[in-house]
């Protein structure tokens, strides 16, 4: 898998007013660059996704800051209350200026 | 065969080796206890923080007393963290709190802190009326036996403080 990958895990079918879960995980190394490398001694330089927006119907819903003391390959799980079926959009920022991105539909019965 | 042993160097090792077993024991627990010391140097904690944070974002925190009427009525989250972390790299961190998500009474942002890491916010989540409930989950580093600090922020601006203890038998920064 690519590094930035983004898996989501939401429920088939919601209905509308229900407060369901989402979860999701991000392939990152999330490098705090304190830590050497045991074969070269060198250090390993930061790289850390340091900003978290997640949209649903195109209004910001959650965000995060993220410092260096988040593990890799972050987790991050919150719930979210069903209004109409409408795309939930991730977009996820890193310390070398990447972007990654991630849309999934919402079934609203 | 490229790479046969011939019999004259097979008795050299083995000879070697039955030396090494016979002088075994003393060095065993020699090796032992530098391993044990150099474990103990590893984790031997710098002094745990015990002081709450006074001001998030040039506001100040309130700390209220756990189980006081004031604490029950604020509906302040829970901080769920296992007692004993094996691995301080991956510690997964929940907060759940039962406090209503409707328009202008929310929860607006969770800080998590702990000061004994080499950089002491570990993260800020920003939630809105349209979460539903105020929930986070996710996993975090943690360096040493610390508190975790997480200051709540509501909607009409004041911030409470909650903290927890965590073992840490192996460093994560």
């Amino acid at each position: 898998m690519k590094i930035g990958t983004i898996m989501v895990r939401i429920p088939r079918k919601v209905k509308k007013g229900e407060i369901f879960k989402v979860m999701s995980i991000t392939r990152h190394p999330m490098n705090t660059g304190l830590v050497k490398n045991p074969k070269t001694g060198k250090v390993i330089p930061m790289w850390i996704i340091n900003k978290v927006d997640i949209y649903y119907d195109k209004k910001m819903v959650t965000s995060c800051d993220y410092g260096i003391a988040i593990s890799a390959n972050p987790f991050l799980a919150f719930y979210l209350k069903a209004e109409k079926k409408a795309p939930l959009e991730f977009v996820m920022y890193d310390t070398h200026h990447n972007i990654y991105k991630k849309k999934v539909m919402i079934n609203v019965e | 065969m490229g790479n046969s042993v011939s019999r004259r160097d097979f008795v050299k090792k083995t000879a070697a080796a039955a030396a090494l077993i016979l002088a075994g024991p003393t060095v065993g627990v020699l090796d032992a206890e530098n391993v044990f010391a150099a474990v103990k140097k590893k984790t031997s904690t710098a002094p745990i923080i015990k002081s709450n944070i006074k001001e998030v974002e040039g506001k100040n925190v309130i700390w209220l007393a756990e189980n006081s009427l004031e604490y029950k009525k604020m509906m302040l989250p829970k901080i769920h963290l296992p007692l004993i972390a094996q691995n301080g790299g991956l510690v997964p961190l929940t907060i759940d709190s039962k406090h209503p998500m409707k328009k202008g009474n929310y929860v607006k942002a969770f800080h998590v802190y702990d000061f004994n890491n080499p950089e002491s916010k570990i993260a800020t989540f920003n939630l809105t009326h349209e979460n539903g409930k105020a929930y986070i989950s996710t996993r975090i580093k943690i360096q040493q036996d610390s508190y975790v600090q997480v200051v709540t922020e509501f909607s009409d601006g004041k911030m409470y403080g909650g903290k927890k203890y965590i073992k840490v038998t192996v460093g994560g920064c």
